[in-house]
């Protein structure tokens, strides 16, 4: 937090609660209940806020609100929290999900992505993410955060376990979770310990004394880690795992041979902070719990959604490449799941080997001499990237350098990072071909050159073309004092051909989801760690326990470590002839679609010898002009063809990017050109007049099962509009809606599950 | 002899099991790219002031098996002890139904972002789950689909306080107990305890 602050001139007052002067601040954080198991009514602290017309924020254990007064209750503007401990590992730190809640007022100011209920084209209801204007990607001046990659993988899963447990079965986890505590704290205080706060959820400090190393020694060899507080205690928190046995180890730790065996249930939660209302009412928190229920209600929402496992998903810019189960397994090993983020040192030495490994082998792909793991996404890797530049200018005293030079068909990530760092972006023209202008990046250099911090640069460019200026464009930011951060989002056309740390790049991310096969989850997890020169080194984030000349950038000290065996394993499974032959035949495939298309659709931005990189960028704006068909028509009627659509609009509005990855057969590439060349006599007909300009499949897509079977009144066949070309015939998939509208969603936003009604509604 | 020994590598990964086209598909893509072989695509493709000088040599490559084997050996030099730490992190009980069906199901987790609405009616059903939860165990009207992690979190809640306060105040007041990503310096959790 403090981190995030500096930069955008916040000063951080940290006290006792009672030093709040509400009047001084914009707003203020509180930790419910407190680090040292403190759980007390938050109500008059938000009172003085707001009488001050400042911000209450809460951070809270999502299951301590299953027992006690929620935020909203005493006030609170913003809640946050983890909800990791609703059934997602360990895993050492991380991924897990982050939540955010607000009020209705402030719901367009809040970052991240929200779902919300819309309806489609025939008035069902459908869901898609809401406000989404609100996002960088689209609106880059006014992002609000550089928030892209979220953790949906995880908030799924904790989703689910609300849905597995209901509020009747949390409410009896919290309950248990208290009770132990409760049963723990009373066996010390019988030995005569001094245990605090009087009253608390699942945690307790007990005071040791001079005893303190002797008692965590004792614990670790009991098979207990407790934590260190201060010089004179001790931490515990319990949890839904605690056995008796572990309660009984605890207690032995300080010397206390003692059964756990009194089950008779005593609270010691606070009286004025229960809490009295109902939580988790809708019907999805109330069906039948049975496995085969649970089972088939997860079967049913997979179902509904096309991932890899069915089909090409060939994303511009994502990458969407092959993860291998064998790269998958180790996740899930108790090894690597079961482990906190604040161990020991020598009860992670596995992890340590890996990382160090690892980092070893992205410097040998790279051409850099250090990373760190921290970064959880590729936009926080941009961000501690920016920070590391930052810092180093700081201490060679160039402090005042705040100018970040950036190319105006850069990702919308770019700006946005080098605004959390408190720089002023300086956009630079790119030519017709969507390289870099050198003479205006040449004149905008010499412009700034006294307050020129860095430059952000992808390569290959975001337009998919190797640059042959790009040691120029670092040559002359290091002439003019600046550093080179280079993107790392188009890492799969380098890997083995070419190391940004030898163009002249400083500093890079790396997007471990995309080129080094870390899933992406349905929009998270990611890895984005960094990779820097060795002057850059010292000023690399620092461990979030320890001091360092800059600050860290995530809670857990490696960001997520329990997704590095899957970049790992794919790196010793493929060698480096192996990543090698996977870049060129990435750069193959991108190519023969190029290729195959060319004749139907202009590809823009090739090479001079009219190749492409690992992607193609398709042209599909003059149909808008001649038919009125849209880039949306032909992602859309992509999924009618079992397609992903491409990514759209990005670099170049109207445009589709294509990247099909190395893991693609010539057959899946081969089904998709020929739905792409189909769509394209689809357009043709439109064109020519052969076909009604709205009442055609294009506007009509996605075609669901519904349309097939109702009466069937458009001028085109059955067939044609639902098993285009590309479309599989038994395994056809069926898009569950019609297409979304969008608009109608933000008008009427609802983000939470719609009343049973609805549903009654939407069925006849 | 009617036997004849095959040169088929079966465990080759890299190519038989990551990289999609066969050597046979990448023969006919050749002939409409009209190159003679990948070598000479990868010579029109990328300049050649840009290679890097030597070829990437990360050791022998390993099958699926071996690097398994390798990924248990090193895996068993973590000890999983009983963690009673805290601070943002907790044991859980992940249900097996959850773990077999969703983290490790390929429908899961080889999804894209949703921003293909009509394809993503399955998760973004369950993200809704999540956000009901999230507002409903809060109290507040609006959550939503996930942040990073608490420290992010808290960080991006500090910064939205700043957009929306109508207080025009500079400072930020935090309770001296966050997760130690929250603590630097003076306040570090482990010397000097808030109580």
């Amino acid at each position: 937090m403090k981190t995030r602050a500096e930069p955008l001139g916040i000063e951080i007052i940290v006290a006792r609660p009672d030093a709040l002067e509400a009047d001084k601040v914009f707003g203020a954080i509180f930790q419910y209940p407190g680090t040292h198991g403190h759980v007390r009514d938050l109500t008059p602290e938000m009172e003085a806020l707001h009488a001050a017309k400042a911000i209450g924020i809460v951070a809270a254990d999502p299951m301590a609100l299953c027992l006690l007064k929620e935020p909203g209750a005493m006030g609170a503007d913003i809640a946050v929290g983890s909800t990791q401990r609703f059934g997602v590992p360990l895993g050492y730190g991380g991924p897990h999900a982050a939540y955010m809640a607000t009020r209705d007022a402030y719901k367009r100011s809040m970052p991240g992505r929200i779902v919300g209920v819309s309806i489609d084209s025939h008035g069902n209801r459908a869901y898609r993410l809401a406000l989404q204007t609100r996002e960088q990607h689209i609106r880059r001046e006014k992002a609000t955060s550089n928030v892209c990659t979220a953790q949906a993988l995880l908030a799924v899963m904790a989703g689910f376990y609300a849905v597995f447990h209901g509020p009747e079965g949390l409410k009896a986890i919290a309950q248990r979770i208290h009770r132990k505590t409760e049963r723990l704290a009373r066996g010390l205080e019988e030995a005569g310990f001094k245990v605090e706060p009087e009253t608390f959820f699942d945690t307790i400090t007990v005071d040791v004394g001079l005893l303190q190393q002797g008692v965590l020694r004792a614990a670790v060899k009991e098979g207990v880690n407790l934590r260190k507080v201060g010089e004179t205690r001790v931490g515990i928190t319990l949890d839904e795992t605690t056995r008796p046995a572990t309660i009984e180890a605890v207690w032995r730790a300080f010397g206390l041979l003692r059964k756990d065996e009194d089950f008779a249930p005593r609270y010691r939660l606070p009286e004025d902070a229960l809490r009295t209302s109902s939580y988790l009412t809708h019907e999805v928190f109330h069906m039948n719990r049975a496995e085969t229920e649970m089972m088939r209600y997860m079967r049913r929402l997979a179902d509904r959604d096309l991932a890899l496992d069915r089909a090409m998903i060939p994303l511009g810019s994502c990458t969407m490449k092959l993860n291998a189960a064998a790269e998958m397994m180790p996740v899930s090993w108790p090894e690597f799941a079961g482990l906190h983020p604040y161990v020991p040192e020598d009860q992670a030495l596995g992890y340590k080997q890996m990382i160090d490994d690892l980092s070893d082998k992205l410097c040998q792909v790279t051409g850099y001499d250090a990373f760190t793991m921290q970064p959880n996404s590729g936009a926080q890797g941009e961000y501690a990237g920016l920070l590391t530049i930052a810092s180093w200018q700081r201490e060679r005293g160039e402090g005042q350098r705040n100018v970040c030079l950036i190319p105006v068909n850069a990702h919308g990530t770019n700006p946005a990072s080098a605004q959390m760092v408190g720089w002023k972006v300086v956009p630079v023209k790119c030519d017709e071909k969507g390289s870099i202008d050198l003479v205006d990046f040449r004149a905008k250099a010499e412009q700034y050159s006294e307050t020129l911090a860095a430059c952000m640069i992808t390569y290959p460019s975001t337009h998919g073309v190797f640059e042959e200026t790009v040691r120029d464009v670092c040559a002359i930011t290091h002439e003019h004092g600046g550093q080179v951060y280079i993107d790392g989002a188009n890492m799969n056309a380098m890997v083995g051909l070419s190391r940004p740390g030898d163009l002249g790049g400083d500093v890079s991310h790396l997007n471990l989801h995309k080129t080094f096969c870390i899933p992406h989850g349905g929009g998270g997890p990611g890895m984005g760690p960094i990779g820097v020169k060795e002057h850059l080194v010292p000023h690399l984030p620092s461990h979030p326990l320890e001091d360092g000349i800059a600050g860290p950038v995530s809670a857990a000290p490696y960001g997520s470590p329990s997704l590095l065996p899957i970049s790992w394993g794919y790196i010793q499974m493929m060698g480096g002839a192996g990543l090698t032959q996977a870049t060129r035949v990435a750069i193959l495939n991108a190519n023969y679609i190029a290729t195959r298309l060319s004749g139907a659709y202009e590809v823009l931005y090739t090479g001079h010898e009219g190749r492409v990189a690992h992607e193609c960028i398709l042209d599909v704006r003059p149909f808008a002009d001649s038919c009125g068909i849209t880039v949306d028509d032909v992602a859309k009627r992509l999924i009618d063809c079992g397609f992903h659509a491409p990514t759209m609009s990005f670099p170049v509005p109207g445009t589709l990017m294509i990247e099909p990855t190395e893991s693609e057969t010539k057959a899946e590439l081969d089904r998709f050109c020929d739905a792409m060349l189909a769509i394209r006599e689809e357009i043709r007909a439109v064109e020519e007049g052969k076909a009604d300009p709205e009442n055609n499949p294009l506007k009509h897509a996605p075609h669901t099962m519904e349309d097939l079977v109702r009466d069937w009144d458009r001028p085109y066949s059955r067939e044609q509009g639902c098993f285009p070309p590309g479309a599989f015939r038994v395994d056809k998939y069926w898009p569950p809606v019609n297409r979304v509208d969008n608009a109608w969603g933000d008008r009427n936003l609802t983000c939470t599950c719609p009343p049973m009604s609805d549903y009654a509604e939407a069925a006849e | 002899m009617a036997f004849t020994p095959t040169d088929y590598l079966p465990y080759d990964f890299a190519n038989r099991r990551h990289i999609g086209p066969s050597p046979k598909e990448m023969a006919q893509m050749f002939e409409v790219l009209g190159v003679k072989d990948l070598d000479a695509l990868i010579k029109q493709t990328v300049p050649a002031g840009i290679r890097q000088a030597e070829a990437l040599d990360l050791g022998k490559p390993m099958s699926e098996r071996e690097m398994l084997w390798h990924m248990r050996e090193v895996a068993k030099k973590n000890k999983v002890l009983t963690s009673l730490i805290g601070q943002g992190y907790h044991g859980t009980v992940t249900p097996p139904a959850i773990q077999r069906n969703i983290f490790e199901n390929p429908a899961w987790y080889t999804a894209y972002t949703p921003y293909q609405p009509e394809i993503s009616q399955g998760r973004l059903e369950a993200l809704l789950n999540y956000q009901t939860m999230v507002s409903d165990l809060t109290g507040l009207e609006i959550a939503n689909a996930s942040l990073l992690d608490e420290a992010t979190a808290c960080a991006e809640a500090m910064t939205m306080a700043q957009r929306v306060a109508k207080s025009k105040a500079t400072a930020f007041f935090r309770r001296r107990e966050l997760p130690p990503a929250e603590h630097r310096g003076d306040e570090d959790p482990r010397r000097a305890p808030w109580h």
